[in-house]
């Protein structure tokens, strides 16, 4: 097995503070579906996250100056436009599509790590 | 030997003691096994072991089964099936001549989300509706909508056009917001055989496509999202996909968009 900094990262040691925004042309599938998974394996890689959904019922979870200054990254995980991107002007964008983060959430989060 | 089940939905008391006591008591009479399986959580226990019944966490109006196998199966299903009537919803009439008059194939109203839904369920035909994608979503659009199939279809067409709807695990889950439909609506139509979808998720086996008015209200959200994150349990699409019983299928996935 090779290890590399995300495997051996215990869940304690927080190794980077991220933000996302999930959203998709519907709203009402994958856009929380995508949230799910990326809530659910990034603590598994020491990672913090915050996620902000944009679906049918609105923006849910909205991510403040606070949290995008405070975010090493900004992940933007859509196949469609997200909305107030102008906030994240300043920050380190990494976009990838719906389908990526359903087909394997832990990967696209490892790929963050480098 | 063949293994026989009992499909039914617990009640507003999950699993009550007494009730435990005596399915019990009636498992004693038979030299067959017989397992509760709560499909819900997926979680097993034999049910002449209270303990295990205990353990398999059982919440209100969650969708379980008896499993039987042994020898003398087929009796112990006749008795099991009266006693499941009797305490729980039976989600499945076997026999006619077990319970006497059988019930209509109707889901209590403890299944039904806080808004009315349209189920509709598409029986396997030996036609062509199954060669690919584009007339499997239009089987859907004529199930969902008798007066504007074309304008769903369309709908539906421009949503793949972004994305293939595939959540993985052999399922695809099309869905829209449209004005054509007012009320949801949600068709299920197993294939008879795998159909690509166009996706890297692979192919497809059970199409559930989903019709939401536009402005759905926020428990119409909330239920939907809840189905789509379900099927990214593996465990779960299974269970859909192997289910051969339309009523247990729509238990499940209204069971689904009730709660959690």
């Amino acid at each position: 097995m090779r290890y590399n900094r995300a495997t051996i990262c215990s869940v304690s040691e927080i190794s980077m503070n991220i933000v996302a925004v999930t959203a998709c042309p519907t709203g009402i599938a994958h856009t929380y579906m995508a949230a799910d998974q990326l809530s659910k394996h990034a603590p598994k890689l020491g990672i913090q996250i915050k996620v902000e959904t944009q679906g049918a019922m609105g923006i849910e979870n909205q991510l403040t100056a606070n949290d995008i200054s405070n975010a090493d990254l900004v992940l933007i995980a859509s196949d469609i436009k997200v909305e107030h991107m102008e906030r994240f002007n300043s920050a380190k964008i990494k976009q990838v599509s719906i389908e990526q983060v359903l087909l394997d959430a832990r990967s696209v989060l490892q790929g963050l790590l480098g | 030997m063949k293994l026989r089940s009992i499909d039914f939905m617990l009640g507003e008391q999950a699993l009550p003691i007494q009730a435990l006591g005596e399915l019990r008591k009636l498992c004693g009479y038979f030299r067959s096994v017989v397992v509760l399986y709560n499909l819900s959580r997926r979680k097993r226990g034999d049910a002449q072991h209270r303990l295990q019944l205990l353990s398999v966490g059982s919440q209100p109006w969650d969708i379980c089964q008896l499993q039987i196998e042994g020898p003398d199966s087929e009796l112990a299903e006749m008795v099991l099936t009266e006693f499941i009537n009797e305490h729980f919803c039976l989600l499945r009439c076997l026999r006619r001549s077990f319970i006497g008059e059988p019930k209509a194939p109707a889901l209590p109203t403890t299944l039904t989300p806080p808004f009315e839904l349209q189920f509709h369920y598409h029986r396997y035909r030996q036609d062509a509706l199954y060669q690919n994608k584009a007339t499997i979503l239009a089987t859907a659009s004529k199930l969902i909508t008798a007066n504007f199939p074309s304008k769903l279809l369309q709908e539906f067409e421009k949503r793949e056009s972004v994305s293939a709807t595939v959540m993985g695990n052999g399922i695809a889950l099309p869905h829209v917001i449209n004005e054509w439909v007012p009320q949801p609506a949600l068709a299920v139509i197993p294939l008879p055989q795998a159909c690509d979808w166009g996706s890297r998720l692979g192919p497809v086996s059970l199409i559930l496509a989903l019709s939401l008015p536009k402005r759905p209200s926020r428990e119409m959200v909330q239920a939907f999202a809840r189905l789509s994150k379900a099927t990214l349990v593996p465990a779960f699409c299974q269970q859909l996909l192997t289910c051969d019983s339309p009523l247990l299928l729509q238990a499940l996935l209204r069971r689904t968009l009730i709660s959690d």
